[in-house]
């Protein structure tokens, strides 16, 4: 296990028995990452930090992260139309292409669109998921300016561990996963793999067009550590994964398409590290992750408008960090990073892209006086091969003035570099009538972020948190018609003229007042303001909560949970054709979702079985949810002792 | 376990996993020019297959079928949804094909001096202009209800109405058009 640096008292870092998915107090000594790049207490964190850990994943029944993510509170999982972009997540306000997504800290690849498919990651390889909102570019550069979504993958902890997952539910859908590990003194493997199909869905059999895809999955990963000297460690994880997505589109000149997506990626990740007794760490992370992705279009009856692309993205990253602590006050960590993306896709103008970033980031965890304080500074400094430099101060406090009260508040700078799309993208087309050009003079987009908030406990049985945020985006990249109105003359380019802001304030209440039973609640006002066309943001509702009840009979090895989440009404925008657009209103809806678990042989096998959506809320226009299916399976699993 | 070298392992798995882009052989994508076919009411349908963006395809209506564009026998040009013409050209808004077999003595115009597809303009100058409408929500272009009483390059007389710009399979650029031909202005 790797050496907790967070002072004063170093919590001891401990996998959380099973199961125990409803105690606070448990809860809030899940140690952290993603907040600080270094271990911490999830309660000693001076950045707020929303925490998924294994137990709550598999009490979910979700499948995949974006099944999972939808769940949270303050998340809203947006599923593309027509399938091929996938599942992205806003927070805060904000589009899934300002939220960084991470695999064990490292940039994960392959968004299209700016969204990075959520239902890729598949549940079984998840042992945590990490929300930190706000504004994260001080620690981790573009993109996190809404926050940090950080997935910490499964590890062996125990000498011996196996486990095999099976389910099958409605729309055929088949998730299959198993994984094994072992761990001797010095060294621990683990192997896992998946198999998920779904035959996807229709929400509007009035057409030949579907709205969720059929799909194939097939993952693998592996995770490797040896610990060369007591002091030395070297971690190896690899992944690999093939996607098939299929559907059917309907143009509106009523054209049909048979569309697939065959999307391969693989990543391998080689992090050495090694600590001394100040305490100190440094740790070095060499990451290499492949994207490729075969899109193609049949048009049915004709060939006229197929389509076939290919789109192959490279993203290497070298980083060092250091972890000093200083005088037991300041845990002081600092980094260097280089980073190389190269990207090939007919769609841009020279065929291909490659940019080169590099970056140093400083941070220092100071605890001034009896530890009730703690300010971390903390920014960063990137200089990116396309636009220059580019700096993201931040400044994070908190302050315990009682045992059972914490305030934080963080203010930073994030920002954006704009992807190879909107610099070089040259796309036509000609059946739709409009041509869109890249362009290369594009700056970032920029943010300035704010988030104050408090947590209050009453003992080990109710905790408040609210927070409140405000973000202020600059030059925000948006397309603009630059030219003929005329049919099929439509000219567009992508240009920093944007400007938007979102502010709100989030509540989440958990209440563990009967012994076995969890209640969370949660609530969030996202106001959201488009400045250019003094219009809220589309697809962002103003209202969203959700409340779910846990119920645990650990002598009878039962778990059941429903979970109610309600959207309020949120509007999409519509191209009048004059210049001039006209609001779609989105009417608010709730998802439902039931499940129960039953333990038997003493935990060596669960049986579940649950509905998701069981209002069957949705429609094919503008809310293309999964519709209301059932699903039942079972896990078995052998753990050898400790 | 063996776990010699998972990480190439692993990566050969997948690379060993066929894969094919998905497009079978449907027909189209080559040039299918211009067709015209007898309907034997004396009326004649064309499609042009007018998708590409930099030549135009010439019609003679005499001929009912594509011609040079050195050709002085050609009547209409189309490149994408653009029609030039450089006879004369009467429009009958709402007409009737079926009631129309004179035609008109007047109102007959011609394409403007101007007239360029490429400067990007709503109406680049057309005689023919007005023949769609055209949704800038769906980008969906269909055929007005205008007749066109064309007085061709030979002195005869043809009425035109313009009926679709997809084909049957949904693709952008098949410009259809009915016509046939009517007696001179009396």
């Amino acid at each position: 296990m790797s050496l907790t640096l967070a002072a004063p008292a170093p919590t001891p870092r401990r996998p959380p028995p099973r199961p125990e998915t409803i105690d606070l107090a448990t809860e809030s000594r899940t140690i952290v990452v993603t907040a600080a790049r270094t271990e911490q207490a999830i309660g000693d964190s001076a950045v707020a930090t929303q925490v998924i850990r294994r137990a709550a994943i598999e009490a979910s029944g979700a499948e995949n992260l974006a099944e999972l993510l939808e769940e949270q509170p303050g998340l809203q999982v947006l599923r593309s139309f027509g399938g091929a972009g996938g599942a992205g997540v806003t927070m805060q306000g904000l589009d899934p292409k300002y939220t960084l997504i991470l695999v064990d800290g490292q940039r994960a690849t392959g968004r299209i669109n700016g969204t990075l498919d959520l239902s890729r990651f598949a549940a079984e390889d998840i042992e945590q998921v990490e929300i930190v909102k706000g504004p994260g570019s001080a620690l981790y550069g573009s993109d996190a300016i809404a926050g940090v979504i950080n997935i910490i993958t499964r590890k062996t902890r125990r000498a011996r561990e196996a486990e095999a997952h099976a389910s099958l539910g409605s729309f055929d859908t088949q998730d299959l996963s198993a994984r094994g590990g072992v761990r001797r003194g010095r060294w621990g493997a683990g192997l896992a793999a998946g198999w998920h199909h779904t035959r996807g869905f229709d929400r509007d059999p009035g057409d030949v067009a579907t709205t969720g895809n059929f799909q194939n999955t097939l993952n693998l990963s592996q995770w490797t550590e040896l610990r060369a000297r007591p002091d030395a460690v070297v971690t190896v994880t690899a992944d690999a994964q093939q996607r098939d997505l299929r559907g059917v589109d309907l143009s509106a000149t009523g054209a049909v398409f048979d569309r697939r997506n065959l999307t391969r990626t693989a990543a391998l990740t080689v992090a050495p590290e090694s600590t001394w007794a100040v305490p100190a760490r440094l740790r070095l992370t060499g990451h290499l992750a492949y994207f490729d992705d075969r899109y193609g279009l049949d048009q049915r009856a004709s060939d006229d408008l197929d389509e076939s692309q290919r789109t192959r993205d490279l993203l290497g990253q070298v980083t060092a960090q250091y972890d000093h602590m200083i005088a037991g006050r300041h845990m002081f960590t600092a980094g260097i990073e280089g980073q190389f993306e190269g990207l090939s896709t007919p769609r841009l103008e020279q065929g291909r892209g490659t940019r080169q970033r590099f970056a140093l980031f400083v941070q220092d965890e100071w605890r001034p006086g009896a530890g009730r304080v703690v300010i971390v500074p903390g920014g960063r400094f990137d200089l990116d091969s396309q636009f220059g430099a580019y700096a993201t101060p931040r400044l994070a406090v908190r302050v315990d003035p009682a045992p059972a009260l914490t305030l934080r508040a963080s203010a930073g700078l994030g920002y954006r570099a704009p992807s190879f799309r909107e610099l070089y993208l040259s796309f036509a087309n000609p059946s739709a009538g409009y041509r869109v050009t890249g362009n290369p003079e594009l700056v970032p987009e920029t943010s300035r972020g704010l988030t104050v908030g408090f947590l209050v406990r009453a003992a080990a049985f109710a905790q408040l948190e609210v927070h409140a945020f405000a973000n202020d985006l600059r030059d925000l990249i948006t397309l603009d018609s630059s030219g003929g109105l005329g049919v099929g003359q439509s000219r567009f380019s992508y240009v920093n003229v944007g400007s938007a802001r979102t502010r709100g304030v989030e509540a989440v209440l958990g209440l563990r007042v009967l012994r076995g039973l969890a209640i969370d609640a949660s609530y969030t006002l996202g106001d959201t303001l488009d400045r250019e066309h003094r219009r809220p943001l589309p697809g962002k509702p103003l209202h969203h909560g959700s409340l779910r009840l846990q119920v645990q009979l650990r002598r009878a090895g039962v778990q059941a949970q429903a979970r109610l989440g309600v959207q309020g009404r949120q509007f999409y925008y519509a191209d009048d054709g004059d210049g001039s657009d006209s609001a779609v209103r989105v009417a608010p809806y709730a998802t439902l979702d039931l499940r129960a678990a039953k333990d038997l042989f003493r935990g060596r096998m669960s049986l579940f079985l649950g509905v998701d959506n069981l209002l069957d809320a949705g429609d094919a226009m503008y809310l293309p949810l999964v519709p209301r299916a059932f699903y039942g399976g079972f896990t078995v699993r052998h753990r050898s002792p400790r | 376990m063996k776990l010699r070298n998972p990480p190439l392992l692993l990566l050969l798995l997948i690379a060993c996993v066929p894969a094919d882009d998905g497009a079978d052989d449907d027909g189209g994508g080559v040039d299918r020019g211009i067709v015209t076919e007898d309907q034997g009411d004396g009326s004649f349908i064309t499609v042009v297959d007018a998708r590409d963006e930099a030549r135009w395809k010439h019609l003679d209506f005499e001929s009912r079928a594509e011609v040079d564009a050195a050709s002085p026998a050609w009547d209409l040009g189309l490149l994408r949804f653009n029609i030039a013409t450089r006879v004369e050209v009467a429009p009958l808004e709402g007409a009737d094909f079926d009631a129309i077999s004179v035609a008109p003595a007047s109102g007959y115009v011609g394409d403007g001096d101007d007239a360029d597809p490429m400067d990007m303009e709503t109406m680049p100058g057309y005689a023919f202009d007005l023949w769609y409408a055209y949704d800038m929500t769906t980008h969906v272009l269909t055929a007005r209800d205008v007749l066109y009483v064309v007085r061709s390059a030979e002195g005869n007389y043809f009425k035109v109405q313009l009926l679709d710009y997809y084909d049957d399979a949904g693709t952008a650029g098949y410009v259809a058009l009915r016509w046939a031909p009517v007696s001179a202005p009396l």
